[in-house]
Parts: structure tokens; sequence; C-alpha cells
């Protein structure tokens, strides 16, 4: 507890106005979500909070959850993600919006995906331009006239939401390739709750314990034809990969085999796992590696991850692979600005979460405003993740401005720009300063899709920008991640 | 189970025993030396420290820091005491989906503690610290292996890679240990002398205490060998390793059909080879047949990886 001389950890705490901070309304006061909250941290002095902070930081070194880099003499030095032990609250009312509205909106791009490889109703309409779809990279001809079991493509979904300064949340960004991080949301849990156990109890925090059940209720309702008891496995890129410990720990948790490209062959139409006692087939595989190093044979012939022969497996329906390749069509840049779009096509309803302004430079009207306001506009390209690329025109110097005119300008396919958005902020502690300083967050959404089911993590993933005044979130550019509590009102 | 992950476990276990095995073999060359009444001990003790981490050096006078940082602290060293924490470490990482969390957390725990160990500190005072925790780490581990995993084939597989690196160390230590024990008889070193180098033997394998109440003497080389090599129930011993290998493998395939010459079929013959040999077969050339099993050990590591572990 604090002593009576202790410096306050809010005490230098500064609210701005002109963004959301999630925990303090304008006029200064704690919001309602967040009182018994905030009073407990006031109450530690900067000792105290120091000891949690160190407990937990030694309890994910302990289990591994770390990612390497490597300096010069090649020797990895392991780090951990930065994890914020003041978490993120999100009332169940509004949880209630956003679990509807990443539903609805992967439900829409699961139709647009069948639709893209088949029948093509949506490019006949004219809703969507040709040119834009069979300009991307990501669509595959390999998936062309198939239907995966179960028609679902994108099993798992990762939706990024902002809350904006109006109070309303937006989708950023989906993710239906290989979205990753929902590890760290349970491994946080498990550190705030070992952290501060006499805190968590008093909140009624939703539980998230079930994803791993419902994620393997997934792979197996979508099996292949007349296969009752399919065996599943996690196909990895290997100990290296940066997302190797969330591969492992899914594997784990639902207790099937994790396995590499090595550890599997094609023969006669099926793919086995070479076990100590023989071949085993395999029928459901959670692939944690990209469509290019899939299968040598179709796609990147320099892949050693993946597996010789297994798309044509996949189509002649002998295995399911999650999430389906070609998943990638979807979730560009350029489609995002036609997702409200989509979901009224596929579904006949308004969509329930709200699209940021965008831009595609690719649209005369749009790329003449995008160059004439280049300093009011983030621009992202359309084939990027992990927030590699992004340009934000209030940051950037005029020489800099003027390089992505250029770009832009010999590439119009490949950005689009958005307005910048105010992400909200919410409290962090910050070491260099050791007090609670506002952070720009942001928020990953879970969904999982199977047949006839679907499934949102309650609570997902809140990443905080450590940097002051940064608004990228990812951890591959110095992120963190926070705890997501979602409550009873 | 995957062939592969057989594999990492088969070699966590190894790692793990072997690690073990190091850190005892250290500690006690390194402590005895310091009681050693005669110079060419202190040599001895330093040139079979570099010689159980597969290091055998020509020149006599070694530096005894170089020694002992080349063997527990340098990285660069695939057979140093940091760098088989990390093999074990890695291979329990490509595994890890399969054994308890609790196991990979005490392992990973164990390989923070090796990897930033100060190396001042174990210059200066460190040795019998950073060797003893290291010890009591992979004893946790082994209590976890045996109680928090289900005693199905992962857990069999870890076993067989334990047993086999002991059976293997052992060897390596009687070896290393009576070459020095002749040398002194050469040297006409007193009964004393050769009495406690025995000792140093029976302690580098943890077996001076069981050694006592058995032969209720003090070591001398016949029951030294006896215990160390034929001893049906010191788990220390080639014989009670070689048994569990036995056991551990009729584990993964218990109805299998024994071929000829198959590993099944080899390791039941040395089993039974040594359960009916005495003392009086090998003393007159005990390290020739120590050897010998050795060579015998390693072939059957390269069988096990031909039939189940080849990938």
């Amino acid at each position: 507890m604090k002593t009576a001389s202790a410096k306050d950890l809010f005490e230098n705490y500064e609210i701005d106005i002109e963004k959301f901070d999630e925990v303090y309304d304008t006029n200064g006061e704690v919001r309602k979500a967040y009182k018994s909250i905030h009073k407990y941290l006031s109450s530690l002095d900067l000792d105290g909070f120091k000891r949690y902070n160190e407990a937990a930081k030694l309890s994910f070194l302990i289990q591994g959850i770390t990612f390497a880099t490597y300096n010069e003499n090649n020797q990895g030095i392991e780090r951990i993600f930065p994890f914020d032990l003041f978490p993120r609250i999100i009332p169940k009312n509004e949880w209630k919006h956003i679990e509807d509205g990443v539903i609805q909106r992967n439900t829409a791009i699961n139709l647009f995906l069948e639709d893209l490889y088949n029948d093509k109703k949506i490019l006949k309409s004219g809703l969507i331009p040709h040119e834009l779809i069979f300009s991307s990279g990501n669509y595959l001809k390999q998936m062309l006239d198939f239907v995966p079991p179960g028609r679902i493509y994108n099993h798992i979904s990762g939706t990024d939401l902002i809350k904006h300064k109006d109070g309303n949340y937006y989708v950023l960004e989906d993710n239906v390739r290989c979205p990753s991080g929902v590890s760290y949301v349970l491994s946080n849990r498990e550190a705030m709750k070992k952290t501060f156990s006499n805190m968590y109890k008093k909140f009624k925090v939703a539980l998230i314990t079930d994803y791993a059940e419902k994620l393997f209720e997934c792979m197996q309702s979508v099996a292949p034809e007349g296969v009752d008891e399919p065996v599943c496995a996690i196909l990895t890129p290997g100990i290296f990969n940066s997302a190797y410990f969330e591969h492992a720990f899914l594997a784990q948790s639902m207790g099937v085999e994790l396995v590499e490209g090595r550890d599997l062959f094609v023969e006669n139409g099926f793919v086995y796992m070479k076990t100590v006692y023989g071949k085993q087939k395999l029928d459901v595989l959670y692939r944690r590696v990209d469509d290019d190093f899939m299968d040598p044979l179709v796609f990147n012939p320099e892949s050693a991850l993946g597996v010789p022969g297994i798309m044509s497996v996949y189509r002649e329906g002998n295995i399911s692979l999650i999430n389906a390749p070609g998943t990638g069509a979807a979730d560009d840049k350029a489609i995002y600005a036609y997702v409200p779009d989509i979901i009224k096509y596929y579904l006949d309803e308004d969509p329930i979460l709200s699209n940021v302004q965008t831009y595609r430079c690719d649209k005369e009207d749009d790329c003449k405003y995008v160059l004439e306001n280049m300093d009011q506009l983030v621009l992202k390209p359309v084939d990027q993740s992990g927030g590699y690329g992004i340009f934000i025109g209030n940051k950037a110097t005029k020489e800099e401005i003027e390089e992505m005119k250029q770009k832009v300008l010999h590439d119009k396919r490949s950005y689009v720009a958005q307005p910048i958005m105010s992400l909200s902020v919410h409290s962090t502690f910050i070491e260099e300063t050791n007090c609670f300083e506002p952070r720009h967050i942001d928020l990953r959404t879970f969904t999982l899709l199977g047949k006839d089911k679907s499934f949102v993590l309650k609570g997902g993933l809140s990443r905080v920008a450590l940097r002051k005044g940064n608004l990228i979130v990812n951890s591959s550019q110095g992120g963190g991640s926070k705890d997501t509590w979602v409550i009873q009102n | 189970m995957l062939s592969r992950v057989a594999d990492n476990l088969f070699w966590f276990g190894r790692y793990i025993e072997r690690t073990e095995h190091l850190c005892r073999f250290l500690r006690v060359q390194y402590f005895s030396s310091l009681e050693s009444p005669l110079e060419i001990q202190n040599e001895m003790a330093l040139h079979s420290i570099m010689s159980m981490v597969g290091m055998p050096v020509e020149e006599n006078h070694l530096l005894e820091e170089d020694v002992l940082l080349v063997v527990a602290m340098d990285e660069s060293n695939p057979s140093s005491i940091k760098s088989t924490v990390q093999q074990a470490r890695e291979n329990a990482r490509g595994a890890r989906d399969l054994i308890s969390t609790e196991l990979f957390n005490i392992v990973n725990k164990f390989y923070r503690f090796t990897h930033d160990y100060p190396e001042e500190y174990y210059k200066t005072r460190g040795l019998y610290d950073f060797t003893q925790t290291n010890i009591e780490n992979c004893a946790i581990i082994k209590h976890n292996i045996q109680n928090t995993l289900l005693h199905d084939e992962i857990w069999a597989f870890i076993n067989m890679g334990l047993h086999l690196e002991r059976a293997a160390q052992i060897c390596r230590i009687i070896i290393s240990k009576l070459e020095n024990y002749y040398k002194l008889e050469e040297m006409k070193a007193s009964a004393t002398i050769m009495s406690y180098q025995l000792g140093v033997l029976l302690r580098s394998c943890e077996g001076l205490d069981m050694y006592r109440r058995t032969y209720k003497t003090s070591p001398v080389l016949n029951n030294t060998l006896e215990f160390l090599v034929l001893n049906p129930d010191f788990p220390r011993s080639i014989l009670y390793n070689i048994t569990k290998f036995q056991e551990y493998l009729a584990e993964i395939w218990p109805y299998k059909q024994i071929r000829k010459n198959s590993i099944e079929w080899k390791i039941g013959r040395i089993k039974e080879y040594l359960t009916y040999s005495t003392v009086e077969d090998f003393e007159k050339k005990p390290i020739e047949f120590v050897e010998k099993t050795l060579d015998y050990l390693y072939n059957l590591t390269n069988m096990l990886s031909k039939e189940y572990l080849s990938y």
C-alpha cells in the first residue's frame, strides 16, 4: 500500500480532450467501469507496482512467451512482448455490438470468397470492379471452381477495431489469412489473474478459456466428407518462427499434433503424418504457413515449409485446410473499402460496425483528393500487414510527402488512404517515467466460423503503442498489449 | 506420435541427463583435486574434465580457469553445460505441445538460470552453486517427467534418452577415471591415494554411499567395477540402465514381433550378457570391456534412430 510520501502513479497523467480516453472522461473524472480498478492501482506505490510488473514479466519469460532478435553474432536475445498491467475494460452492452458486428462482417466475407472463386456474381453485378480482384496477388487461381468442406473459407478471422474520439468503434482492417495473437490474450489473462488476484475476483470478467475447445469444434465441423473422427493437426514453420509459442500453445490446448512440413507427405490422394508407428492419415490441418509456402508444386517452388502435393489432395476433398488458401483476396486493404457493400449484397443488412472512410488511389477522384491532402491522411500499402509501409501524413516531412506522392503515382493500385483516425488512449505504465501515461490502443477480435457455428472470443487483444504519440500498435513495431475484460454493466 | 517429435523427446532426455553428469563430474573432480596430495592428480582432474566433454587435450599444463570456463560457460562449445541445457530446452520446445506446462516451464526456467549465470561470479565463487543448482534442476525436471506426464510413449522416449545417456556417461566416467587409476598405479602411489581415486570415481556417479552400504569397505577396484557395471539395483550402474532402456522400449510397441538383429533383439542380448557376467570376466582389461560396451550403446542409438526416429 502507498505511503503518505509516495509518488502517485497517475500524478502526471495528462488528459487530451481531442482524444477518447478509455479511463477518464473529458472532465478528468474516472469512468464508471474503471472506478474500482483505478482506485486499486492508485493505492499502490511505485515500488509495489514495480514488483507486480517484474513478477508478470518473469512469468512470461519462464513460460517462454518470447520472441528472439538476432544480433551480429547470431546469438538470439529473447524478449517478451511488453504487457501492461492496467486492463482494458469493455462493458457487456458495448461488447454485444462488437460481437454482432464482427460475426456479420466475417460471415459476409466468407460468402464473398465463395462467390469470388465460383459464380462471381458480385463482379458480374458491377459492384466490385473485376480488375480489383484479378490484379490482387492474393487471388489464387488454384481455388477456382472449388468449395471447401462446410463452405467455410475464413474459419479464423482477426478483425482490428479502433475507438474513435466520437466514442464509436470502427473497423480498421480485416485479417483472414493467418491472424495471430490469440495466445497472448490467454496468456495475458493468466498473468493478470496471478498478479492481481484480489482485484480480479471482484469483477465478473467473461471467461476466455473456451477458445481452444471452440477452435477444435470448428476444425472438426469442417472435416472432409465421410470422416467421423477427424485427425487434426497444426502446421508450424518450426521453432524459429516468431509465433511458435502460439502454435505450440494451441496444439497443446486442443491436444492435437503440432506438425512441420517435413512431418507430412502425400500418397495416393491423402496426406499422412510420419509417426513412430508408420504413417497416419491427417484430415484437418490448421496451417500457420502462408499460402505461398503451402505447396511447392503449385506455389513457391523453393518452399521447404509446406507439403508437396497437398493442394491436389485439398481439391479432391481429402483434407481440410484452415484457413482456406486464397482468403487474402478478401482482406486486401483495397477490398476493405467495399466490405460495407459486401455485407449489404450478401446479407441484405446494414453493417453493424462502420468502416473508416477509405480513399482508393486507383480511383481518379480519390487519388486526386489523396495527392492534395497527404498531410492529413494515413496511406497504407494494400498488400502488407504488420504495420509495415504505413505513411502517416502529419508526421512526415515535405520530402517524405513528395517521395510518397511519387510512389502513389507510380503504382496507384497498391495504396489506399484514410483520414488520420484518432485511436482511443488508455492509461499505460511507462517504465521510462515510472508513471501511467495515455497511450493509443486498438482491439483485435478473434472470430471462428465452422459449419453452422460461429464464435467470438470475449475480449480479444488490446494492443498498445508504447511510444508516445505513436499510432502503430503492432508488436513488430514496438507495441505491447493489455488484458481485455468484458464485464457486466 | 511424430517421429521428429519422438527424436526431440529422446534427445531432451539425453541432454538433461548429460547436463547432470557433466555438472556432477565437474564438481567432484574440481573439489576432490583441491585436496589431492600429488600435483599430478590435479592435472589428471583437469584432463579428465576435458575428456568428459569430448575435448581431450595433449598438452600437460592446462590452465584451470580455461578448463572450468570452456566446460561450463562457453556457448560456442557445443559440449559445454550451457550448450547442453540449451539443447535440452530446444528439444523440449520442439515437443512443447505434448509435454506438460509444468515440465516445459521448469525446463525453460532452468535454461534462463544457466543462460544468465554471470561468468565472473562463476570464475571466482560460483562453481559449486552453478553445478549444484543445475543438478537440482535436473532432479526437478525428472520429477516432472515422472509425475506430470502420461506414462505413455512420450514419457517412454524421454526415459529411453535418460537411461541410454546415463549408461553412456557412466561408461565414459569409468574409462576416464580408470586411466588415472592405472597411471597412479604405475607411479606406485599409496593404497590410500588409490582408494581415494576410486572414491572419486564412485562419487562422480553418485555411488559412494551406496557402495559402502553394499560392501562395507573402502573402495577397491574389483568391487567398484562390479558395483558400477553389474549391480542390478543401483540406478547408476550400466546394467540397471540397460534394463530400464529395454523396459521403456517395450512400452513403445509392446506386442512387436522381435526380429533377429533388430534393436529389441540387440538390447535383449546385451542385457542378458551383462546379467550373467561376473567381474572376473573383465577385471583384467576393464577399460577395454567398458569401451566395447560404450560402442554397443552408440550402435543402439543408431538403430533406434533408424527404426523409430527417422523422418
